[in-house]
């Protein structure tokens, strides 16, 4: 971090009306996780929660990182590593392993491409694309700029077609789906008017935006290849259904950010390469290309914007600023110096996704642990300053100033204002908590209940996650122990006959070529379990989470879970079934599923369950059935 | 086998036999074997005036407007049909239809439809959600109103598409799989109702009751909205599977099973009169297959023969046992057949001038919306679309089609913002 995004944070910190405390420390030594754990800290009224136990931060980063559960040997070894740094050592594992690169390739596709089906390119290439992008740490705005550019001159980039392709190369879907995806901005509505949802969105936003698409059309060459076609003319125009307001021949603008500058180009000198019979026309200034270029370099702060708060919302279940797909100031983010320094950090660190995951990863407010905290711990001094300062800093920031004609400090200004108001709300709900506290119980009641509320719809306090349906079906396969039986068998197939890539690689890669085999070709094996849980729990991107009916039959009845739970050598059941002493199958069991010990009631529970059973296998299999179909399993917490 | 009159596209796989199989019921006596003598008047009684519901039936392939709704006999496209008096005494429809003829005091009909399109596929799309294809997609007709009017306690599917040939599946789209149909093959109860063989009903007691103490056990660290609706739906599934009886149209009696007939379609009419009897909000029953570029006068007769009866049978039975003043009746299809009859007797796909069958609820009945010219070319009264039907369809049961759905923070309206509900169709 360098000196002036210290300052920075320093000079926000103050502007917050915190005490200055990163001022006295050695600047070298701040670190972004702690940068962040203070800013939120300070920005929050909710009472200290206590830190997540090793059990449930060990599941937390391994679903989030790994999109999997870990095995009842993860937790132990975890569990019983006395490192002090053991915590920091496990993410900076999991962010090294090609489980970590699997899971984001799957993150992204299905945010990019929402599960639309397979059109011209294959899918799993494009998601080898973006498997290999993130195993080998390619900077974000280059992965984006590569897909945004849909240049196939390089076969390694034909995959990446996929993203135009599956949305027919259609200017109005490609418009709204990369306003939304990569800047934060669903205009949606803004097609034919200005929005009536959010003030801020116009309908010229759109069509600057849909400029830079709309002269890309499918283009097949004579053996029917199809790729990127662009034509060097054709105007953007439109015009209201509301109001009538036009404009012809609109300049491509990114969203918040420059128009286009566009080099002047005579009739008939428009093409690189001119359009012929079966041959591709190439204008010599693509606005598609400068697109990729100019969209992705910081030109507009809001891709970067857009990039961290996704990223925020992956590990915290919600976005600074939410709905992920709006930012406009009177949706404003509910920790704004966070998202600040988190943007500012992005870009200083090449757009890196890994550092910023780490780093989020590493922070107090991830690792709380999932419990409400106590109205006990809310502090009235702090409140009370809170509602003056909001009010002093409100009053500022609404004041008429001589930077009027700024349009981009005028949006800052309102935004601002409007996190104000929130923090202002906050502080009176949680005053008024405490002057019924004491007189009456009923109202104070109510009154926690609401702060409760507030604080869980910006992610205050932690959000519980639904498992994805890929990570559910994978955790299911976990905790029975087939993701283990899997990779042995893989292991001992590889001891039999090398695979060639291990035997083509440098011997010191060996280990690591292997790693990634195995981890593969595990996957694989499972891909039609995770399609079959895709198509039961698969919800929209973004959606709320909705459990049904369906769902229930399909985990009680299909057949899929009974058959993992089928005694096989060395899973789960068998293991379980060879444990006469009740309290050790509890433990291996919690341990498989839960990742945790068993508490001294589930202890109990299971040996009241097991009591008497001559059955045992199936005993073993009714336990383990409830507890994978139980809240703890289903969600991330 | 493949139809081999259909239009070859894949939304037109269907078997011969479905078709020979109909032809035995479509012929008989002009009365529907006496009304229903028993009903079980309370379980109706109750559910009068709680609770809207749709039932739409879907003419795969695209009904022919001329063989059924809008005949246009003696004119030069005319066809070799008839048309016949109804129980409206300004409504002639195709002999095709003599029962349904009988039960038109219910219906009404929209007889002005241009979707401007003319491919099964849009078509469906577009009749089924509302709006013309976006590239995205839209939740269909069952999910908006299973959304829109189940209660939230009710123990059933509250869309449900019961299937006969035809394609499509009712998807929810943004509304979230709680709201996609629930399919029932050939009219077979849901996926997964039954427990897997190795599970014996005692076991799966014991293993929802540990789930719940486990649940217990976790809400004692946290409990949120989420957690509730997923511990819901497993109880929601041990509903639903306590009453697997309500998929059995078989469970009717005998003198019911006559009265509807044999036929695939007969008794999936049956399952839809025992499924909103239950209070399901949305039935689709799917009819297959009308795509008859070739020999349509033919298929026709053997199609409509099949549907006339069991349909008609229904519209009775509903009015009589008080179903039909809570629910909407529809008969759609992607689109219509063209006048032009091609050199094979066939119509070929038709979207500029056909027509769509309503009745019950909020409907006013007896009408007729709309007036196509008398070669049947073109919409010359009254020229609606799609759009402007599923507004009607949904203000006929209450919706406020106006509204948006709020998903996930993101907002969507509930109907095309841009359209309206035919008024004068609507009580």
């Amino acid at each position: 971090m360098t000196r002036v995004s210290v300052f920075l944070a320093i000079l926000w910190s103050c502007f917050l009306g915190n005490t200055c405390v990163l001022a006295d420390e050695p600047i070298e030594t701040v670190s972004l996780h702690q940068q962040i754990d203070q800013l939120f800290e300070a920005d929050t009224l909710v009472p200290p929660i206590a830190p997540a136990d090793d059990s449930d931060f060990l599941r937390r980063a391994m679903l989030d990182l790994h999109g999997i559960i870990p095995t009842a040997d993860d937790a132990r070894a975890f569990l019983s590593d006395p490192s002090p740094t053991k915590r920091t050592e496990l993410i900076d594992r999991l962010l090294a392993s090609p489980r970590y690169a699997r899971h984001f390739a799957t993150t992204f596709d299905v945010l990019w491409l929402e599960r639309k089906v397979e059109k011209n390119i294959r899918s799993q290439d494009w998601y080898d694309y973006l498997y290999h992008s993130f195993h080998d740490g390619k900077p974000y705005d280059q992965l984006v700029r590569e897909i945004l550019a849909g240049d196939d001159t390089q076969t390694a980039m034909r995959p990446t077609l996929r993203f135009y392709f599956a949305r027919t190369v259609e200017p109005n879907a490609l418009t709204r789906d990369i306003g939304r995806l990569f800047f934060g901005m669903d205009m949606q509505c803004n097609q034919c008017h200005d929005s009536p949802i959010v003030d801020d969105y116009k309908i010229g936003d759109y069509y600057g935006l849909y400029a830079f698409v709309s002269r890309t059309f499918l283009y097949q060459d004579k053996k029917k290849v199809p790729s990127l076609g662009e034509k060097p003319n054709g105007e953007a125009n439109f015009k209201s259904v509301f109001t009538g307001e036009s404009a012809d021949k609109v300049v491509p603008r990114l969203p918040r950010g420059p128009a286009l500058v566009e080099p002047v180009l005579q009739k008939g000198e428009e093409y690189a390469v001119k359009p012929a019979k079966d041959v591709k026309p190439i204008p010599k200034f693509s606005r598609r290309a400068a697109l990729a270029e100019r969209g992705v370099d910081g030109s507009t702060e809001m891709f970067d914007r857009n990039a961290v708060n996704r990223l925020w919302a992956h590990l915290m279940g919600h976005g600074l600023v939410h709905p992920l797909e709006f930012h406009h100031p009177d949706n404003p983010p509910s920790h704004p110096a966070v998202l600040d320094l988190l943007t500012q950090e992005f870009r200083e660190h090449g757009c890196d996704v890994r550092y910023i995951l780490r780093e989020i990863a590493l922070t107090r407010t991830y690792a709380r642990a999932c419990e409400l905290p106590s109205p006990q711990g809310l502090n009235a001094a702090a409140i009370a300053k809170r509602i003056d300062d909001c009010e002093r800093e409100l009053a500022a920031l609404t004041e008429p100033t001589t930077d009027a004609k700024d349009e981009h400090e005028v949006r800052r200004r309102k935004m601002l204002a409007n996190a104000k108001r929130k923090s202002l709300e906050e502080a009176r709900l949680a005053a008024e908590y405490l002057r019924v506290e004491k007189t009456d119980a009923k109202q104070a009641a109510i009154q926690w209940e609401l702060l409760v509320k507030f604080w869980e719809d910006r992610a205050d306090v932690v959000i519980l996650k639904p498992l994805s349906p890929e990570s559910f079906a994978l955790s299911v396969l976990q905790a029975t122990g087939a993701v283990d039986s899997a990779q042995d068998k893989i292991r001992v197939s590889f001891q039999s006959k090398k695979p060639k890539e291990w035997t083509e690689a440098d011997p010191a890669e060996r280990p690591r070529v292997e790693a990634m085999l195995v981890e593969k070709l595990t996957y694989n094996q499972f891909n039609s379990n995770m399609q079959q849980f895709v198509s039961m729990y698969g919800e929209a991107p973004g959606a709320d989470f909705g459990a049904n009916l369906n769902q229930a039959l399909f985990f009680g009845n299909a057949g899929v879970v009974e058959g993992l739970l089928k005694p096989v050598p060395g899973n789960l059941t068998d293991r379980l079934t060879k444990l006469s002493d009740p309290q050790a199958v509890a433990d291996e069991l919690y341990l498989s599923v839960f990742a945790r010990r068993p508490t001294k009631k589930d202890e109990s529970a299971v040996a009241e369950f097991l009591k008497d059973r001559e059955d045992r296998a199936a005993a073993i299999q009714e336990l383990t059935w409830s507890l994978m179909s139980s809240n703890e399993f289903r969600f991330n917490h | 086998m493949k139809c081999d009159y259909a239009c070859g596209t894949a939304e037109h796989g269907t078997s011969r036999r479905q078709f020979l199989g109909g032809l035995a019921t479509g012929v008989g006596a002009l009365t529907l074997g006496g009304s229903a003598s028993w009903i079980p008047v309370a379980a109706a009684e109750q559910l009068k005036h709680t609770q809207k519901r749709i039932l739409t039936f879907f003419l795969h392939g695209g009904v022919s407007q001329l063989e059924s709704w809008d005949p246009k006999p003696n004119t030069v496209w005319g066809g070799p049909f008839r048309s016949i008096a109804t129980s409206v005494p300004d409504i002639r429809i195709s002999e095709l239809l003599p029962f349904t003829a009988q039960q038109m005091h219910h219906l009404a009909l929209v007889r002005g439809i241009n979707t401007k399109n003319s491919g099964h596929g849009p078509g469906t799309i577009q009749m089924t959600t509302g709006h013309n294809p976006v590239g995205t997609e839209l939740p269909h007709l069952g999910a908006v109103a299973a959304k829109a009017l189940t209660p939230p306690s009710f123990s059933l599917p509250g869309h449900i598409l019961i299937k006969g040939g035809g394609n499509g599946g009712g998807s929810a789209a943004y509304l979230g799989p709680r709201f996609a149909a629930v399919t029932l093959e050939d009219g077979k109860a849901p996926q997964h109702s039954q427990l897997p063989e190795t599970v014996s009903g005692e076991a799966e007691t014991r293993r929802q009751e540990f789930r719940r103490s486990a649940n217990d056990r976790f809400a004692g660290r946290r409990r949120t909205a989420d957690t509730d609706a997923y511990t819901l739906s497993y109880d929601q599934a041990r509903d639903l599977m306590a009453r697997r009886d309500v998929f059995d149209a078989t469970k009717e009696p005998a003198r019911d099973q006559e009265r509807y007939g044999q036929s695939e379609f007969g008794q999936h009419c049956l399952l839809a009169r025992r499924l909103l009897e239950e209070g399901v909000p949305f039935v689709q029953v799917n009819h297959s297959n009308y795509d008859t570029h070739y020999e349509n006068f033919d298929y026709h007769l053997e199609q409509l023969g099949e549907f006339d009866r069991p349909f008609a049978t229904l519209v009775s039975d509903m009015h009589e046992r008080g179903l039909l003043a809570d629910t909407l009746i529809v008969v759609m299809s992607e689109m219509g057949r063209t006048p032009r009859i091609n050199p094979r007797y066939g119509r070929d796909h038709w979207g500029t001038a056909w027509s769509v069958c309503l009745g019950g609820a909020g409907v006013v009945r007896g009408a007729v919306v709309g007036k196509t010219s008398s070669d049947g070319m073109a919409v010359v009264d009254r020229e609606v679309d799609h759009g402007h039907l599923f507004h009607t369809y949904l203000q006929a049961v209450g919706v406020d089609t106006k509204q948006e759905f709020v998903i996930g923070g993101r907002k969507f309206p509930i109907a095309d913002p841009a359209k309206g509900p035919i008024a004068e169709l609507l009580t």
